[in-house]
């Protein structure tokens, strides 16, 4: 049964499309409040994790909860209490960025004015143009800000600071610890394996569809070095 | 200003290979196909009389088609086709340079090619280039075409092919001009139409406003030369030939490249010369709403179509003093009509007709505006969308609400436009809103074409547009030209159009309308089950 300590509780996915397995046997819990990494090369299967989290795709084998309930029944309910960065951020071209972020923020059930503008001062966008016109970073900070503006427990974020730069990389970390201090829980796919060592407190390792480690970060620096010495071990073995 | 060019050219070449052609062939095919139909439909000097007299003294016919110069066969093919196939030309045009130029800059293409052995002119010398080469071919077909179906009109038929050619260059120069004010191609190809929509109605109010000179030729006033429409327009080249106004859009090429090459020259590469306009900063009360945001993706298609479908309903207005005396006298159109609009008196019959052709521009509208639920998927909006707290069978039904509802509107506005002109301009007895009914009657038809299009959504997503416009054109198909080829009645009876009565010429039958909708309902009920059940659509 689901275990109240645990916010994603994920126990032998499978997710096929057709005769691709995209999943096979994938395990991962994360547990509240928690910043929680979650890395692998390009195909490994994180994108697809997160849209059977999100209740998109339909598992095809083993068991999935979050907040204890099932995501692909209860859908609905469930993403009031979550905010989601996608991978891959393509919003309404013809929307400007402020209308992106209140749109979304009001159908995820409101959002908190004063992070509202305290994240677009930070992050310093501006609001007031259309999607299609902002560059590839700006784009990005629309989807983070329209994200990190909602006061809900859980953050689920696709790679979200592919094109930002490193100061702004600095701002994003800033504002994951102090989310963290809230008492959030927070699911990180990244490829940046720098970002994960400063942030996380455990760290999933995703490969072909399976976990190959679930450590926290302290259990994994007594064996390794550091992350990346663990995470190219990985896939050495092979 | 030409290094690059060749390579570029060929670029050109490879994107176009298919739309190009297209363009140029559908363009020639159709307007010289126009030759043997007209002449089948008028084919007594009786008939070009009747539309002599009459189209010589409206005032709206002259608005829309033009003067009617003589009662010849070649009067008549002006006010069927000039205008008309240049509007075609004209959009071929703007398309063209707005996709080879400013399309290149948004996707950050020129960017990169520009970082080769390339000039940064060369861009748009090619696309004007590649435009030159394009209205020639289409000068050439034309008068190629007409001049071999119609020797009477000797060069004239020529005079036409050209007189289309440069009118097409000088919406190539125009748009030339455009994209290097602006930064988004969405905002050039919206101010370009703007424009080829205000250079129309400026013709139609010079040709109002003119005068009928000593010859009996209604000579435009001044209001027109401000228009390539009416450039295009003064040639007269099958009625009184003139070979002088072709100067004009000459003289406008010269003046207005240099200036396309002078503003490029003074912006950077991405933006545009006119300083870009600020957005809201919040999201406004309508668009915080699930209802207001998804009228807000659905109004463009909605606005867009609602003008077209009234602009179709005031044309067929326009046509109906000219009936009687046009249609009247001649068998076969007598019979074409009946065939549609059922037999009868010939206005409510033809108006039968009519309406049941514009019941099918809206279901257009049905169709691309349905098509936004696939675009919304395949484009990763839904994703983001179905992130919060908005349920999936939600979505597609508010979409859904949108389109049918539009459907609706716009079916009742053609009505109505069409009731009242016929209260205006004819004496046939009319029940208050009779026309509106009328043409409500085909809104079965659009909710079983919404309820196809969701139970494809939930089937086959990633083919629902294309079996969508497919299933579309055969309606289409079967309404417009079903009639004229006979065709078997079993394939006209697969069209849902074919049985709904035409009202308000038929009584109304019932029971189709009844059928329809049930099975609309149940498909949609099916569809969004599936739809519920299925994966999203992710890349």
């Amino acid at each position: 049964m689901a275990d109240k300590e645990y916010v994603i509780q994920i126990k032998k996915l499978t997710k096929k499309f057709g005769s691709f397995v995209a999943l096979d046997g994938f395990d991962m819990n994360v547990r509240k409040g928690e910043v929680h990494g979650f890395l692998g090369p390009n195909g490994a299967g994180k994108s697809t994790t997160i849209r059977v989290i999100l209740g998109l795709l339909k598992k095809t084998n083993g068991d999935v909860m979050l907040f204890g309930r099932d995501p692909w029944k209860e859908s609905v309910t469930l993403h009031s209490q979550l905010a989601y960065v996608p991978g891959d951020v393509n919003f309404w071209p013809n929307l400007t960025g402020g209308e992106i972020i209140d749109l979304l923020g009001k159908l995820r059930g409101g959002l908190d004015e004063d992070r509202r503008k305290r994240l677009l001062e930070k992050f310093d966008l501006d609001p007031t143009k259309k999607f299609r016109t902002y560059s590839k970073g700006n784009r990005q900070k629309v989807a983070l800000v329209a994200a990190l503006s909602s006061d809900v427990p859980l953050y689920i974020l696709d790679e979200p600071t592919s094109g930002l730069d490193p100061l702004m990389e600095k701002i994003f970390q800033d504002e994951i610890r102090s989310l963290k201090k809230e008492g959030k829980t927070v699911l990180l796919s990244s490829h940046i394996l720098s970002e994960v060592e400063a942030l996380c407190d455990r760290v999933t390792i995703i490969r072909a569809g399976k976990a190959v480690s679930d450590y926290t970060l302290a259990e994994l620096k007594k064996e390794h070095a550091n992350l990346e010495a663990h995470f190219l071990s990985q896939y050495e073995v092979e | 200003m030409f290094k690059g060019f060749l390579a570029l050219f060929r670029l050109i070449l490879r994107r176009d290979r298919i739309k190009l052609p297209l363009w140029i062939l559908g363009i020639t095919t159709s307007l010289v196909s126009m030759v043997p139909l007209l002449k089948d439909t008028y084919a007594e000097q009786s008939n070009l009389d009747a539309l002599y007299g009459s189209f010589a003294r409206n005032a709206a016919s002259l608005f829309l088609t033009g003067p009617m110069d003589k009662p010849s066969f070649g009067g008549l093919m002006t006010i069927e086709t000039y205008i008309w196939w240049g509007l075609a030309v004209a959009f071929m045009n703007t398309l063209l340079i707005v996709r080879h130029t400013r399309l290149n800059e948004e996707m950050g293409a020129q960017e990169l090619m520009l970082s080769g052995q390339v000039h940064r002119h060369a861009t748009l010398t090619t696309a004007l280039t590649t435009a030159v080469i394009v209205n020639v071919l289409v000068a050439v077909g034309i008068g190629a075409g007409l001049s071999s179906l119609e020797g009477s009109w000797g060069s004239g038929a020529w005079l036409y092919g050209f007189s289309m050619g440069l009118f097409g260059f000088a919406w190539a120069v125009i748009a030339a001009i455009v994209v290097q004010l602006v930064q988004s191609t969405r905002t050039a190809n919206g101010m370009l139409a703007g424009l080829i929509g205000m250079t129309f109605v400026l013709r139609g109010v010079g040709n109002v406003t003119g005068a009928v000179s000593a010859d009996g030729i209604l000579q435009p006033s001044w209001v027109s030369w401000l228009s390539p429409f009416g450039w295009l327009q003064a040639t007269r080249p099958l009625t009184f030939p003139e070979w002088w106004p072709l100067l004009v859009p000459v003289v406008f090429a010269t003046v207005a490249v240099p200036v396309a090459y002078w503003l490029l020259g003074k912006r950077d590469v991405g933006a545009g010369v006119l300083p870009q306009r600020k957005g809201r900063a919040r999201a406004s009360r309508v668009l915080r709403t699930s209802l207001g945001f998804t009228w807000r993706l659905q109004r463009n298609i909605f606005f867009g179509w609602l003008v077209g479908s009234l602009a179709m309903a005031t044309t067929i207005g326009v046509l109906i003093p000219e009936l009687d005396s046009v249609y009247g006298e001649s068998e076969s159109a007598r019979q074409l009509v009946e065939s549609m609009g059922g037999a009868g008196a010939m206005v409510p019959a033809f108006l039968s007709a009519m309406i049941s052709i514009t019941a099918i521009m809206v279901l257009a509208a049905v169709a691309q505006g349905m098509s936004k639920l696939g675009v919304e998927e395949s484009s990763a909006h839904l994703e983001s969308l179905l992130a919060t707290k908005l349920p999936r069978v939600k979505w597609a039904v508010l979409h859904m609400l949108i389109v049918l509802g539009g459907g609706a509107v716009m079916l009742a506005a053609t009505g109505a436009t069409i009731e009242v002109f016929v209260s205006a301009e004819t004496d046939i007895p009319l029940e208050a809103g009779e026309y509106i009914v009328a043409a409500l009657t085909y809104f079965p038809v659009l909710a079983l074409f919404a309820g196809i299009y969701v139970l494809l959504l939930g089937v086959v997503p990633r083919m629902a547009s294309v079996v969508a416009w497919t299933l579309f054109g055969y309606v289409a198909f079967m309404t417009w030209l079903g009639p004229f080829l006979k065709l078997e009645q079993w394939i006209m009876d697969l069209s849902p159009m074919s049985h709904i009565a035409a009202a308000p010429a038929q009584e109304t039958e019932l029971m189709p309308l009844v059928i329809m909708s049930a099975i609309s309902l149940v498909l949609l009920v099916i569809g969004l089950v599936l739809f519920r059940r299925r994966d999203i659509q992710t890349s």
